[in-house]
């Protein structure tokens, strides 16, 4: 059997990482998690650059970003990975930690598929990526 | 047409000069008519009087015959001479004096030679024998044709009465069959004061007619003899001679005058010889004693008189118009002279208020001197204070637009700062209260089961609360910061990076770093905001070191210029690319794990920088080292 294709999460809080795998742990999503701390990195990943260089070939099914990060925010991850052919086809969820509506339509203008606020409240948060793990995992295996 | 103050003054003053000039030569011209109409008179007097002398002299001529006859005969009388020597004195005067058409006497009853019985009717005599011959000529012979009819006669009344020379009113005779006028001169024969007789001569009017007709007044004017009665002796139309003065206004007047012997002299409106205005003069002719003057009457054409008059007029008139002309060019050059400047001044202050330039021309300072030299001088002064504020002006605006344009720029990276800021709170201040949340519930789901685990999220949870605190601090340390007024003192950087250096010295040991420090100035700033900034950016520099054996700082002034002082390291550095959230609230180039840190200290030292009118910036490479350059108020 195949491995899954691997979930690129894009995060430098390393609290805000702890949180959200558990969270993903918690959804049952067998997918392998590629975690990197910023958006410099997430981009090397994709471009299999710097540590990545050496990865095996293959591409995330589903690319989770932090809008703010040190060094490349994930608007700029977006952007940069919308201008690529190839993996502008990898669909993007933004994880933002406000509401604000400039960065969500940004973030809509820019392409991404669909974004989940970081609540506060864990549960929500949980919920919500449970969701989306579901979905993605699903719309995986059909292709 | 508009008119300028030139036109108008030059109108001006022409008008008032012509009228001046005009007046003046009408009066000077009417005063030069007068005299020359007065001069024209005197002279025209003159000759009537002339001509009436010669009128004058020929009736005392026959009055002289008379008399010189009359004296004669009384000597004749009392020296008994034959009356016949009488006759012979008759004919001899009448043959003497060719002017003569008759002599002739009458004696009183025997008042000659009492002998007038004896000659009764004899020859010469008639039925009276009285002395009263009468010869008078008939063609080329000189005949006796003895008087009649004397007691009723004038020729014979008049002088018995005035008992002196007479001489008789003109009348009308037939000589030779023809009707002729006639003078008599009379004399009275008087011995003792005794009346004798009369002697008299008589002549034709028509030679003193012709001898008047003759004289000519000014080629155009016409002369006139009238007789004491008032009988035309001499007069232009034939038809007049021998007839009286009419009863017209004019001549009634003029008969009063020549009447009385008086001179008269008046302006005919409609003259019927001339055909228009004449003016007439009358002069009395009074011969010897007699009573009875007569007039010698001079007319000419008052167009004559004043013909003359006008000519000098004219050329009075011509003359004082070429004057006038002539000074009213020179006025008006004098007066645009004059004027030329305060029009340009016009010209120019209209310029100056509808043009909205810097340059204000200055007038060119001939040389005027009085009121328009000082109203040049005056525009010039106010021109060029008016220029010198003007420039003023422009630079005060350009200064202020500066300022404004200075300060639009800081209040939009405040307001920037600003928006960086409250997105970085609702963002970052988020954050460790998710993490506090979350673990708290994760914490929830392992309290009972794994202690080691309990135990994990139960720290992460404190750290998180922990993190919060402090970002919680700063931030109120940083908004405190922007709203602390400032103490400005001398600040020397030389001795403020030694004391900041030597606050790292526990933080640093054991660390390798070259600290290379340059000649600093002195600043005006305030001290305690001046060192959290260096505490920042030294501190900033010896954490972005630590990764490297042998760190370097170079704290030192750039160039030339003083005010600009920057602090170099040779630590991991950062991209270029995220310049623009080096200096935000909570915003991080680096991750937390390589380099702890909140995020708000080069905002804290940005807003300080800023407060102090100063400016901050930063370059580097990445792992190639940084520089922050401060520009700061270096005291003068």
């Amino acid at each position: 059997m195949r491995s899954l294709q691997p979930i690129l999460y894009a995060e430098d809080d390393a609290n805000d990482r702890e949180l959200t795998l558990a969270a993903l742990k918690e959804a049952n999503i067998s997918n392998r998690i590629e975690v990197v701390c910023d958006g410099q990195e997430a981009l090397d990943f994709l471009n299999y650059e710097g540590h990545f260089a050496d990865r095996r070939k293959e591409n995330p099914v589903l690319i989770l970003l932090d809008i703010k990060m040190p060094r490349l925010d994930g608007l700029q991850v977006l952007e940069e990975i919308k201008k690529h052919e190839e993996l502008s086809k990898i669909p993007v969820v933004m994880l933002t930690s406000s509401s604000m509506e400039t960065d969500l339509i940004k973030s809509y203008e820019m392409g991404a598929n669909s974004f989940v606020v970081k609540p506060v409240d864990f549960e929500e948060f949980y919920d919500a990526v449970k969701k989306l793990g579901i979905y993605w995992a699903l719309l995986n295996k059909t292709v | 047409m508009k008119w300028g103050i030139k036109n108008k003054v030059i109108v001006l003053i022409t008008a008032v000069l012509l009228m001046s000039v005009g007046v003046l030569s009408i009066v000077i011209s009417n005063k030069v008519q007068l005299q020359t109409r007065s001069l024209h008179y005197q002279i025209l007097e003159e000759t009537a009087y002339r001509y009436g002398k010669s009128v004058e002299n020929v009736l005392a001529k026959i009055m002289e015959d008379a008399k010189l006859m009359e004296i004669a005969f009384v000597q004749m009388m009392k020296s008994g001479t034959h009356r016949s020597v009488l006759d012979s004195m008759l004919i001899r005067t009448a043959k003497n004096d060719d002017q003569l058409l008759g002599t002739w006497m009458l004696w009183e009853p025997n008042a000659y030679d009492r002998q007038d019985k004896r000659y009764v009717n004899t020859e010469g005599h008639g039925s009276t024998g009285r002395v009263n011959s009468y010869w008078h000529w008939e063609g080329d012979s000189l005949i006796n044709e003895p008087n009649i009819d004397w007691e009723s006669s004038t020729w014979y009344n008049v002088p018995r009465e005035r008992m002196k020379g007479t001489l008789l009113d003109p009348y009308w005779y037939t000589v030779s069959g023809e009707p002729t006028l006639l003078l008599s001169a009379i004399q009275p024969i008087i011995f003792e004061d005794e009346f004798l007789g009369v002697v008299g001569v008589d002549i034709e009017l028509n030679n003193l007619q012709n001898f008047v007709n003759k004289l000519k007044v000014e080629d155009v004017g016409y002369t006139a003899l009238l007789a004491n009665d008032g009988t035309y002796v001499a007069y232009p139309q034939q038809e007049k001679i021998g007839k009286k003065i009419s009863s017209e206004e004019n001549e009634k007047e003029l008969y009063e005058h020549l009447k009385n012997g008086k001179y008269y002299s008046k302006v005919i409106q409609n003259d019927k010889i001339l055909g228009e205005e004449g003016h007439l003069i009358s002069i009395p002719i009074k011969v010897l004693n007699t009573e009875t003057p007569w007039a010698f009457v001079v007319v000419i054409p008052t167009s004559k008189i004043i013909a003359e008059s006008k000519v000098i007029r004219n050329w009075i008139l011509l003359l004082g118009g070429i004057f006038g002309c002539l000074t009213v060019l020179l006025l008006a050059i004098l007066v645009s002279r004059q004027i030329a400047p305060i029009v340009s001044l016009t010209n120019r202050l209209t310029e100056i208020v509808t043009d909205d330039r810097t340059e204000i021309p200055l007038l060119e300072l001939k040389k005027q001197t009085g009121e328009v030299g000082q109203l040049v001088k005056a525009y010039n002064e106010l021109a060029s204070r008016l220029h010198i504020n003007k420039v003023k002006l422009l630079g005060l605006n350009e200064e202020l637009e500066d300022r404004i344009n200075k300060r639009t720029l800081q209040l939009e990276s405040a307001l920037k700062d600003l928006e960086r800021f409250s997105y970085s709170i609702s963002h970052d201040l988020r954050a460790p209260l998710r993490h506090i949340n979350g673990f708290s519930k994760l914490l929830n789901g392992v309290i009972e089961s794994d202690q080691e685990k309990a135990k994990y999220y139960s720290d992460k949870v404190i750290e998180a609360s922990d993190k919060m605190r402090h970002m919680i601090d700063d931030l109120l340390k940083f908004s405190r910061l922007g709203r602390r007024a400032l103490v400005l003192e001398e600040v020397d950087l030389n001795k403020l990076i030694d004391q900041v250096i030597k606050s790292f010295e526990t933080e640093i040991e054991g660390r390798i770093i070259i600290w290379e420090v340059e000649t600093l100035p002195t600043i005006l700033a305030d001290f305690s905001l001046m060192e959290m900034v260096f505490q920042n950016i030294l501190s900033n520099a010896i954490k972005y070191t630590s990764k490297c054996e042998e760190a370097k700082i170079h704290i030192g002034v750039k160039g030339e210029s003083e005010d600009v002082i920057f602090v170099k390291d040779n630590g991991v550095g950062f991209d270029m690319r995220y310049i623009d959230k080096l200096f935000g609230v909570f915003q991080r180039l680096h991750r937390e794990e390589d380099f702890s840190g909140v995020g708000i200290g080069l905002a804290n030292v940005k807003q300080i920088v800023t407060k102090h009118e100063g400016e901050i910036w930063a370059e580097a490479e990445v792992n190639e080292g940084a520089t922050f350059y401060l520009k700061l108020n270096c005291k003068e």
